[in-house]
């Protein structure tokens, strides 16, 4: 039986993950992902016209680099 | 007398004001000898929010389906309920993602198709990556919240400031621009 290990969440990191391990019929780890489940998407939807409005806010958009 | 239970979740946010209150240092290790610390991603492995939390921080706005269903057991399971930074008082950086209009649809398509510079794919996993809200609310539009510490990310002065009280059982004062200013 094929079977599928999930860790939900993964904790002491910054953010939010979740990690599926993949099992075939011998028990044996056949695929492993790795799911990043926030979106913030700053980088992307503030690429362009937006950028330099924005310029100001980096200090705030992540706790761990300020 | 019982310990106090005390919880930290973070939903949408980038963690800051975990780490300003990891910058409460030595006081953490009074902090630890007062409360029973039964929830955080920083401090336990615990991954499901318990029963009868006595005090809790939240960091972060709501942003996704996960976020609103772990606000709903924090707020049933929780006495007093702290919005904990900016995100969660304003909803704040997160919900900037509101301004592009249109909801879910127009940021997921902006980030993962328009912009994207290769493997053009929208996110689907259904269970377990979890459905976006279409606009980040602040977390007492979703449940009524307690005591609010704004500040992005509050010092760790101001967090000190307000769970020292709480060890007292008293209430603290909001007040003054040492306690509830933005930013």
């Amino acid at each position: 039986m094929s079977k599928t290990i999930v860790i939900d969440p993964v904790t002491r990191i910054e953010g939010h993950a979740k990690i599926s391990i993949f099992l075939d019929d011998a028990g044996e780890v056949s695929d492993a992902r790795f799911h990043v489940v926030e979106y913030r998407g700053f980088e992307k939807f503030a690429k362009d016209d937006l950028l330099p409005r924005w310029r100001g806010l980096r200090r705030v958009f992540v706790g761990f680099a300020p | 007398m019982d310990k106090i239970r005390f919880a930290t979740v973070w939903l949408a946010g980038c963690s800051g004001c975990h780490m300003s209150f990891l910058d409460l240092d030595e006081w953490l290790i009074d902090l630890a000898q007062q409360v029973d610390v039964v929830y955080s991603p920083v401090g336990s492995d615990i991954k499901i929010y318990p029963e009868q939390v006595d005090v809790c921080l939240v960091e972060g706005a709501i942003a996704n389906e996960e976020n609103l269903e772990l606000i709903h057991i924090v707020r049933r399971q929780t006495h007093l309920l702290i919005s904990f930074g900016d995100c969660a008082v304003t909803a704040n950086v997160p919900a900037m993602r509101n301004m592009l209009g249109g909801g879910v649809d127009s940021v997921l398509k902006r980030s993962y198709l328009e912009l994207a510079d290769t493997g053009q794919q929208l996110p689907h996993e259904p269970g377990i990556v979890p459905e976006l809200l279409d606009r980040v609310l602040p977390v007492h539009q979703v449940v009524p919240v307690d005591i609010f510490m704004p500040g992005c990310p509050p010092s760790a002065d101001r967090i000190k400031a307000t769970l020292e009280p709480l060890l007292r059982g008293e209430l603290p004062r909001m007040e003054g621009r040492e306690m509830i200013k933005f930013g």
